[in-house]
């Protein structure tokens, strides 16, 4: 049995048995983990307050080789999220962040890229960098590290630069240029602004991208590019999308 | 490993928070027990199956539809106090603080686990709206509790009711020395003039 201490950014938590959580957290070295955390339902549990999705934690844990599940020892708040908690569309977009380390970062495996993209996607959130930007950023570099985002930079058919009109095709594996891409029906002609923006998120930090005024037609269809391009690569959709939009049509 | 255990088993993890270790451990104990003790067990869940029902108003689990908290002429009908699950009912009741009704969701809003307001009892609570007031929204002190509040807040406030949520804060005997970050940030985020 091992003793570890990391920072982790805490991904879920889960009601387990009368008295105790589960909590799935990403940490930088680790990956992603799962640990009890014992007593944690109780009125004076030390863990408390500490154990808020997203939050960023300092947490120790008992791991046993072969057990899936470590056993929490102690949690210290680093960062809280109750900022961007504090109203609906702030906690839909926490549990669609959440929803893309969940399926995507890998159990026990070091995930420095991801780590540094959710945290850095926090910090900005905290410091009221626009949601809908961030949103969009979170995605497309998700997808980017998970190796799936194709470059916006040349054709992979024809090799030519993406100059001017670019296709994605209908299974959104890769963005063509109009020649290559052009016939294929169900295919999205992703506009001049957009590929921008795409190249902005590339190229800048999230602060960064945000100091240039972006459109809100850009970040709808950057939305639906890389909606097209998840489900291509997870062959589904992400749980939270679509019950984000069933709860904004409700209201 | 025989069939009969194998389905037992099977049935036992099935329940929420057990898993296959529990699930095969409680098997080999029924196993041990006298048969009337494991016919006791068999007979309260198909008693509970058949004689216990959500009630048709407000989904407290009721021997009798409606239930004892709808039928009650006593209680204040223009508060409506809303919470998760059956069970949170009976804590609310402890208080003596309360005597209106209750409207049970059955659940709470969990994007990343797939649960939208679509699978909540909340078209059953716009229905019983006629009358009421206040809506005390009861849901649990965490992201889904809140993110739960929070929408019906959007829902309901148009229609001119006054929605209240349970406050946040350090428990009562606690000690401000040992509450952490978050939980007195709440208190001092709903503190109240003297």
């Amino acid at each position: 049995m091992s003793l570890i201490t990391s920072e982790a950014l805490i991904l879920d938590v889960l009601d387990l048995h009368d008295r105790d959580r589960i909590v799935t957290f990403l940490t930088r070295e680790h990956g992603k983990k799962k640990g009890v955390a014992k007593g944690a339902r109780t009125k004076h549990s030390r863990f408390a307050g500490q154990l808020q999705p997203l939050a960023k934690v300092e947490i120790t844990w008992f791991e046993q080789e072969g057990r899936d599940l470590g056993r929490l020892s102690s949690v210290e708040m680093v960062r809280p999220a109750h900022r961007l908690q504090a109203d609906l569309e702030g906690l839909l977009l926490g549990s669609y962040l959440a929803d893309h380390l969940l399926e995507m970062a890998q159990d026990n495996e070091p995930s420095d890229l991801f780590f540094r993209l959710l945290d850095a996607t926090l910090e900005a959130l905290l410091a009221d960098v626009d949601r809908d930007l961030a949103a969009r950023y979170f995605e497309v570099w998700m997808l980017r590290l998970a190796g799936v985002f194709p470059p916006p930079h040349e054709c992979p058919a024809c090799g030519r630069p993406l100059t001017g009109p670019v296709v994605l095709p209908p299974a959104g594996e890769t963005l063509l240029c109009a020649d290559c891409g052009g016939e294929a029906p169900g295919g999205l002609a992703v506009r001049p602004e957009t590929l921008e923006l795409l190249r902005r998120i590339g190229r800048l930090s999230l602060p960064k991208a945000a100091e240039v005024p972006t459109a809100p037609a850009a970040l709808r269809q950057l939305e639906e590019v890389a909606a097209r391009i998840r489900r291509n690569f997870l062959q589904r959709e992400l749980r939270s999308y679509g019950v984000i939009q069933a709860t904004r049509a409700g209201l | 490993m025989s069939d009969p255990l194998a389905r037992l088993i099977g049935e036992l993890a099935r329940l929420p928070g057990i898993g296959p270790k529990t699930a095969t451990r409680l098997a080999h104990h029924l196993l041990k027990v006298a048969p009337a003790e494991a016919q006791a067990l068999a007979s309260a869940v198909l008693e509970v199956k058949e004689k216990l029902f959500h009630c048709s108003a407000c989904n407290a689990i009721t021997p009798v539809d409606p239930c004892r908290w709808c039928t009650d002429e006593r209680r204040d009908r223009a508060r409506i106090c809303v919470v998760e699950e059956p069970f949170n009912i009976e804590p609310v009741e402890r208080t003596g603080e309360y005597h209106g009704l209750y409207h049970v969701l059955l659940g709470a809003l969990s994007p990343h686990r797939g649960i939208g307001p679509d699978r909540l009892a909340i078209p059953a609570l716009l229905e019983r709206l006629a009358g009421i007031e206040e809506v005390i929204v009861a849901t649990n002190p965490n992201v889904e509790g809140e993110a739960t509040a929070l929408y019906l807040a959007r829902v309901l406030k148009p229609r001119g009711l006054k929605v209240t949520r349970l406050a946040f804060g350090m428990p009562v005997g606690g000690d401000i020395e040992y509450t952490d970050e978050v939980t007195l940030g709440r208190s001092l985020a709903g503190r109240r003039e003297m």
